[in-house]
């Protein structure tokens, strides 16, 4: 382990003040969801990241401005990483006009071009192909950018993952997958639908590197990704990521999640993201002992006024909506 | 009684889980309500006191109807 943190990129404690942040933003976001959803602002389901934010923060902060990224259904987290505003996406899941997507996308499509997020997914695995096509884009106008795919263990099961990460390997295209193992493809246990125990496995089939991380050290998959986006701009191609994670919540809003063994959730909990990350800057006096709680309340009260200001917002008329969808 | 899965119309109070008088906090589930789907836990949406629990244990509920009164500590 010691060689591991040595490895670490140097990170400034100013810099992990603001990942601290973001992670917390995105645990109370998903908490104010759940709430909107309980007070009828939000129709349909959501599903929410809390306990893998660091996977969101970490690996998206080892991205440029330049660079691309694809999220999935449960694509709050990094969304809201890469710069995406709380009352825009809070907009967009109220289904406002202010949202990201003028409120048509929802829950499961937060998508902003003007921060290189070109898209998020409600099918399983369907963000592969969509950024290994963002990554041979850039190779192919010799630019530098770099694309970055979420996805959880289950989307690997699907064909278009290893079709695509044969062929990024092939034509070394400067891709990044990361895959999000919260141990269930929604209520099914890894182990009755997936071959392996370790996703990172499969990247041996196809001659590329693959790296198990510990998702819930924020610094860590910071490390590993920061590893693969800079060996991909470097033309050196792709690289399979497995953070090992755990969501807190069932798979949808209608989850009671009780498929899950007695104490498992406890005992992640333990490891909670944002608790080993604020432990460190305690213990390391980068944060008051009582910091943690005070960027709670502060990060709280942002989150509530930013709900707030995105439900006094309108919806789309049905000429504006039509006005998105078809051309003239 | 608050929405808690796509196009649901009513929930039937399970099991309460705070007594009146009980302190909650915002986040903390306080009843079991079964809906067309699962049965799942509902969260205080504030803090405060659970000062009245308006429907009871086995009652099928109109979605947005009280089923209890929260006194809001701040």
């Amino acid at each position: 382990m010691m060689a591991d943190a040595e490895r670490r990129p140097v990170v400034d404690d100013s810099r992990l003040l603001t990942w601290l942040r973001k992670m917390v933003e995105i645990r109370l976001f998903e908490e104010r969801v759940q709430e909107l959803f309980m007070e009828g602002l939000i129709q349909g389901t959501t599903h929410l990241c809390q306990g893998q934010e660091a996977v969101s923060v970490g690996a998206v902060e080892a991205l440029a401005p330049a660079d691309y990224l694809t999220i999935t259904y449960r694509g709050h987290g990094h969304a809201l990483a890469r710069g995406m505003s709380l009352e825009s996406a809070f907009a967009e899941l109220m289904g406002r006009s202010t949202g990201c997507c003028k409120g048509l996308g929802g829950s499961m499509h937060l998508a902003d071009f003007s921060i290189g997020l070109i898209g998020a997914f409600a099918i399983v695995g369907a963000g592969v192909p969509v950024a290994l096509g963002a990554a041979v884009s850039s190779s192919a106008r010799r630019r530098d950018s770099v694309a970055m795919t979420f996805l959880g263990d289950g989307g690997t099961n699907i064909g278009t993952f290893h079709e695509c990460l044969n062929m990024a390997a092939v034509w070394k295209a400067p891709l990044v997958v990361v895959v999000e193992n919260n141990l269930y493809g929604e209520y099914s246990p890894l182990a009755t639908t997936t071959a392996v125990t370790d996703i990172a496995e499969r990247a041996g089939a196809y001659g590329i590197p693959g790296v198990i991380v510990d998702g819930q050290d924020v610094q860590e998959v910071h490390r590993v990704a920061a590893e693969a986006v800079a060996r991909a701009r470097a033309g050196a191609g792709p690289t399979l990521i497995e953070a090992k994670t755990y969501r807190y919540r069932g798979h949808s809003r209608t989850d009671p999640a009780s498929y899950r063994p007695a104490g498992e959730l406890e005992l992640w909990k333990q490891r909670d993201p944002i608790e080993l990350l604020s432990t460190t800057l305690v213990e390391r006096g980068v944060l008051p002992a009582e910091g943690g709680a005070r960027l709670r309340e502060e990060v709280q009260r942002a989150v509530d006024e930013s709900a707030r200001r995105a439900a006094a917002a309108g919806y789309l008329d049905l000429e504006e909506m039509k006005a998105c969808v078809y051309a003239d | 009684m608050p929405s808690m899965s796509q196009g649901m119309e009513t929930g039937i109070v399970v099991r309460w889980l705070k007594r009146e008088g009980d302190h909650v906090e915002r986040g903390e589930p306080i009843a079991e309500i079964e809906t067309d789907k699962a049965t799942m836990e509902m969260e205080a949406l504030v803090r405060g006191t659970l000062i009245e629990i308006v429907r009871h244990e086995g009652e099928e509920v109109p979605v947005g109807n009280p089923i209890a009164a929260i006194e809001s500590a701040s």
